[in-house]
């Protein structure tokens, strides 16, 4: 597979270099600064990322430039541009001029083969301290803002090119264009990694990789799962076996719901329904780590009983995705991300299974449009992201039966108010194909719920004084989980949902609508 | 009887409450419980128009009011309006009376017979009070029958024989309003905000802490304070934050925090027997949630009650 190689130099917008390629049909991969691989034949240009280190500092992360410098594309990107600059006989200052957000591009080289059809002005955006003062050997600029002359430049005799703006973020108005202009144009990449030629060549390699093995996965009903569960039935048929469990804590009808929708997929799946042993071990306990570790530990041990059933299995099948594998850059003074996994932990030791995970270089956007491209229903690719211990941390405090009743019969109709929402034309974007606008609401929105509050508050229902439960709504956007904004619901949309919830839910008299945003609030309450 | 709605009505009604209350008073003493909301106010400015000195004022700070509250009224009614105000400092001894009592109504009765108690103290050193004035308005009556208890209608012991004096118990607020307007009290004092008798502690819901109620009080001024440089005071019927008791996660300086959420309520009604929610612009929301999440200590997440009343009430206790 003919790739780019982004080098990561530690910036917060690494990952969306890759989603905007992945987004032109174009494969790259993403390593840290420090572990460049070996540049075989597959490999048709390299981008060097933004970073939050300014290059004039001692330890400032460094790259040896020989490696691909003058051999292959090279575009440098922010600290990446000013990297290039600094290494190769320019100049870079710490800046009066910082610019930070909006600034306008204008192209000083419209023949430059980076600023082909880029229009003559345009909207960028900048985050940086230093600039750079004077341009590398051999050097010329192709585009300026109003305060920074050298915004991009090419290197006369080679395929290198550098920006001080992200292309990457959607700010910047010509980002793609500019993205595409190196990877299709200069690097000379065909464009073709589509959905459908991800899914044949998997399932190719799925085939040779499992042989007449027997594989185990775990399905959630979650978007991940599910499609590597499609995927793994196209290539192996029932050589693979999916366990769904049911923890008792799931959406109302979810269980039944999603375990149908796999069977007509023609998966070959085993409902495990522990919802009694869950509930029964849950009784009590209001402490939110002692909930989530009592979930986890029976998911494991419910998984295993019924994997063990399985004779002869060698391989255990996970729904991990791109952002759980890359690795983040070690920065000096920057404490790199702990990746804690949602996914089965600890079951391959016991029972010595391989790790098969044929999802594991794609972007939540491109499982997407893989599920898609399998022809899975829109209600299971375009779900929302759901906690692993379910409506356990949304029920702050113990966990009754009572309580789940209550919980699932609000977040039913706060869910079907979503989907039955026609927001045409408001311009939400959508949540799970960010190319277009969303048609209702739940598209729009990333990951959405009700909360049960630990709380009674007094009410008035005919002439009758109440004393129920409040519920909270919680409906965010975001890109990556990492930070996350509430979402701007129509206040008439808030009216009707809370309306219903208070008249048909039998134990709620109040809601309420979270407006926090992540930090300092979480997406989750527990 | 006819709604006041106009100067003309108002200044109708205070000439004969005058004349009632004089004939009714004569040269007896009165005695005012002053909480400082629009009811009290305007029975304390109808009285001191209608009886001067003979009405003595008694605020009691029970360390359940607003930021800036007990300093307020002792400003405007000692200093401005020259009145006989009695200033009670009690903040401990309701806190420490209201440690570790949850349940709604216990709270409500053990604030209610405390505040009783403090008014008889000081109803007892002052000699020859022969009536007790009110600021009852006529929903109060309404009610006090079976959502809530009002603490502001009886309590005192049968020793203490006053007789009432109530001259807005017929009124609604909107009513209370346009009458105090013409009495000439200041517009921050007549627009003021209904605030419920047992204060701030219904709505730092559960049993009630020194630093959840602080939470409450610094929240509860940040949300005053925006809405009256957005326009919105006078806009807006009430408005005020409930600070629950139980905590959520959330993420503060890349560690994880476990806070107060605070509730903000803004309701609109004409009369108090139904509210509708105020339609904030978003933008505001989002300033106002920013602002209590970084300035006030202990909170980490911003909700807004969407509910109408019915079916919930305005508070929540």
């Amino acid at each position: 597979m003919n790739r780019i190689l982004i080098l990561d130099f530690g910036s917060q917008v690494t990952q969306l270099i890759g989603r905007r390629l992945r987004e032109l049909n174009v494969y790259c991969e993403i390593y840290p600064y420090d572990k460049v691989p070996a540049l075989d034949d597959s490999v048709k240009g390299v981008i060097l990322s933004g970073s939050p280190c300014s290059v004039r500092d001692a330890n400032a992360p460094q790259v040896d430039l020989s490696l691909f410098k003058g051999k292959l594309p090279l575009l440098g990107i922010c600290y990446g541009a000013q990297y290039l600059a600094h290494r190769c006989g320019g100049r870079v200052e710490g800046s009066i001029a910082r610019e930070y957000g909006r600034a306008m591009l204008y192209v000083v080289r419209p023949d430059s083969p980076l600023m082909q059809g880029v229009s003559p002005h345009s909207q960028v955006w900048m985050s940086h301290g230093d600039t750079i003062s004077a341009l590398p050997d051999g050097a010329e600029v192709i585009a300026s803002t109003q305060d920074v002359a050298n915004a991009a430049f090419q290197i006369a005799g080679e395929q290198t090119y550098a920006v001080q703006f992200h292309p990457e973020v959607f700010h910047t108005d010509e980002g793609s264009k500019i993205l595409a202009n190196f990877a299709l144009g200069i690097c000379g990449l065909a464009g073709d990694w589509t959905p459908d030629s991800f899914i044949e060549t998997t399932v190719a390699a799925l085939r040779a990789q499992i042989g007449a093995d027997k594989v185990i996965l775990g399905l959630s009903g979650g978007v991940d799962s599910t499609v590597a569960g499609v995927l793994l039935n196209k290539a192996i048929g029932h050589q693979l076996t999916c366990i769904f469990v049911n923890n008792g804590l799931l959406r109302k009808n979810e269980f039944e719901d999603v375990l149908e929708s796999y069977r007509d997929m023609g998966l070959n799946v085993i409902g495990a329904d522990a919802s009694k042993e869950f509930l029964s071990e849950l009784a009590g306990v209001t402490d939110p780590e002692q909930k989530r570790k009592i979930i986890g530990r029976l998911f494991v041990e419910t998984f295993d009983k019924y994997a063990k059933q399985i004779e002869n299995a060698r391989w255990l099948a996970q729904g991990t995705i791109y952002p759980d594998v890359i690795e983040s850059a070690g920065i000096p003074g920057i404490a790199s991300k702990i990746k804690s996994h949602h996914n089965v932990g600890g079951l391959p030791e016991q029972m010595n299974l391989k790790i098969v995970e044929p999802l594991r270089m794609l972007f939540k956007d491109e499982v997407r449009r893989v599920g898609r491209a399998l022809g899975i229903k829109e209600e299971l690719v375009g779900r929302h992201p759901f906690p692993g211990p379910s409506l356990a941390v949304r029920i702050l405090g113990d966990i009754t039966e009572e309580k789940l009743r209550v919980l699932r019969e609000a977040d039913d109709i706060f869910i079907r108010g979503l989907r039955n929402y026609d927001c045409t034309g408001m311009g939400f974007p959508s949540a799970s194909d960010p190319r277009v606008l969303a048609t209702n609401l739940y598209d729009a929105i990333w990951q959405a719920g009700v909360i049960l509050l630990p709380v009674r508050s007094v009410g008035v229902m005919g002439d009758e004084r109440t004393y129920e439960c409040p519920v909270a709504l919680r409906a965010v956007v975001s890109t990556d989980a990492m930070t996350a904004d509430w979402f701007h619901f129509p206040y008439d949309f808030l009216a009707d949902v809370s309306n219903e919830i208070i008249n048909k839910v039998r134990g709620v008299n109040r809601v309420v609508y979270d407006i926090s945003s992540k930090p300092p609030a979480t997406i989750e309450w527990e | 009887m006819e709604r006041i709605t106009t100067p003309a009505l108002a200044q109708k009604f205070i000439e004969e409450q005058i004349k009632e209350l004089r004939a009714q008073i004569g040269d007896k003493k009165v005695l005012l419980a002053l909480s400082g909301g629009v009811d009290s106010s305007v029975v304390a400015a109808l009285l001191i128009k209608a009886v001067g000195k003979q009405l003595f004022s008694v605020h009691v700070n029970h360390g359940l009011l607003r930021k800036g509250e007990p300093e307020q009224v002792v400003r405007v009614f000692r200093d401005e309006l020259k009145a006989n105000l009695i200033y009670v400092d009690a903040v401990d001894r309701f806190l420490d009376k209201l440690a570790g009592v949850a349940d709604p109504e216990q709270k409500r009765k053990i604030i209610g017979a405390e505040f009783i108690r403090v008014f008889e103290e000081e109803a007892r050193k002052l000699e020859g009070i022969s009536f007790l004035a009110q600021g009852t308005i006529y929903p109060d009556i309404v009610e006090s029958g079976p959502v809530k208890s009002h603490h502001n209608v009886g309590g005192l012991p049968e020793d203490l024989k006053f007789e009432l004096v109530e001259p807005i118990k017929l009124l609604f607020k909107d009513e209370v309003r346009v009458v105090g307007k013409e009495l000439g009290l200041p517009d921050n004092m007549v627009y003021r905000q209904p605030f419920p008798g047992p204060g701030l502690g219904v709505r730092c819901t559960g049993a009630i802490t020194r630093d959840r109620l602080e939470a409450l009080r610094e929240s509860d001024a940040i949300l005053r304070e925006e809405f009256a440089k957005n326009g919105l005071e006078g806009k807006v019927w009430q408005y005020f934050t409930i600070v629950p008791d139980y905590k959520s996660t959330g993420v503060k300086d890349n560690k994880r925090s476990w806070d107060w959420p605070v509730i903000i309520r803004a309701v609109n009604t004409r009369d108090a027997m139904t509210a509708t929610i105020e339609e904030i612009p978003y933008a505001l929301l989002h300033h106002i949630t920013k602002r209590i999440v970084t300035e006030v200590p202990g909170v980490n997440r911003v909700l807004y009650d969407l509910t109408p009343k019915p079916t919930g009430t305005i508070e929540w206790e």
